[in-house]
């Protein structure tokens, strides 16, 4: 459980941060924009488990990863090997998969009309004033979608994990850190056969219980967009 | 009004460019990183066995016969 709320509270924010960043430097008429765009949505192409397959390799303890880490001077840690940092790894394979989030931005920042901006220019705002003062309201209601939509799909997490934990699946990866909610769930209901396998019965009520969480998230967000969320029809 | 709120005087050529420019370089970086995990694939996928221990970018001989092995077995 703790493991599940780690992700939402570190992978959610990040997610929307980095595509929110990447999404505005799309968005600045730069050339080879199109290049750009379509160079991070290629990941989300080729989703599924041989590319987690191929995260699994690139973090590695000698793998790709740890040796781009050692040109600038960090001695990367064994990723998925180390309890504590098999979390960070997920989070790290996680961001290559960002190119859904940033297309929504993207259109998301291509409606925010133009006059705005100009008004802004003749009455002398800088760079950040209008980030902060135009894009970010204008951007407000894209932004809630986002965070839910990560929310419940970082609550939902499963196949990477299970993937990452190969052989370790039963005790839910090295030192238990990849015992997700849906991966324990999963091993209730498909696990080893024993006191903690094929309990069809306790799997279901788990799943029951995650609906009521991911509702009760997901209210208290929309509760919350009451204060920041701006709405041009209001 | 004073002169660097106006904008055609603020916007001087360089002005505009700096910015840009680092948005730019920063842009390709982001795509060089998303593109790397992929290109290690390519590299691998026409890599000897013996290639694989360690580390290289480019095969020390392009092994076709690895796509040729995937065809004939894998589809």
């Amino acid at each position: 459980m703790e493991n599940t709320f780690w992700m939402v509270a570190i992978k959610t924010p990040i997610v929307i941060i980095v595509s929110l960043g990447i999404a505005m430097l799309l968005n600045m008429d730069l050339s080879g924009r199109r290049l750009f765009t379509a160079i991070i949505y290629l990941p989300t192409i080729l989703g599924g488990v041989a590319a987690v397959f191929l995260w699994r390799w690139i973090l590695a303890p000698d793998g790709l990863f740890n040796r781009g880490l050692e040109l600038i001077g960090i001695d990367g840690p064994a990723w998925f090997a180390v309890p504590q940092w098999t979390k960070p790894g997920m989070v790290i394979m996680g961001t290559w998969w960002i190119g859904t989030n940033v297309l929504i931005f993207l259109a998301g920042l291509k409606g925010i009309p133009k006059q705005l901006y100009e008004a802004a220019a003749i009455d002398g705002a800088s760079s950040l004033g209008k980030t902060r003062f135009i894009t970010l309201p204008m951007l407000s209601p894209t932004i809630l979608f986002q965070i839910i939509t990560s929310l419940i799909a970082t609550f939902q997490i499963f196949t990477t994990a299970f993937i990452i934990a190969g052989p370790d699946a039963n005790r839910g990866g090295p030192g238990q850190s990849l015992l997700f909610y849906v991966f324990y769930l999963y091993n209730r209901a498909f696990g080893k056969v024993g006191p903690l396998g094929l309990q069809m019965g306790c799997a279901s009520a788990l799943a029951w219980i995650l609906f009521a969480i991911i509702l009760a998230v997901t209210l208290f967000q929309l509760w919350l967009a009451r204060r920041w969320v701006y709405y041009e029809t209001n | 009004m004073s002169a660097s709120n106006f904008p055609l005087l603020r916007d001087l050529p360089w002005q505009r460019i700096v910015p840009r420019l680092i948005a730019w370089l920063l842009l390709a970086t982001l795509a060089l990183l998303f593109l790397i995990p992929l290109l290690w694939m390519l590299s691998t996928s026409l890599k000897e066995p013996s290639d694989l221990v360690g580390f290289k970018w480019i095969p020390s001989r392009l092994a076709w016969e690895n796509y040729e092995y995937a065809f004939s077995f894998g589809l």
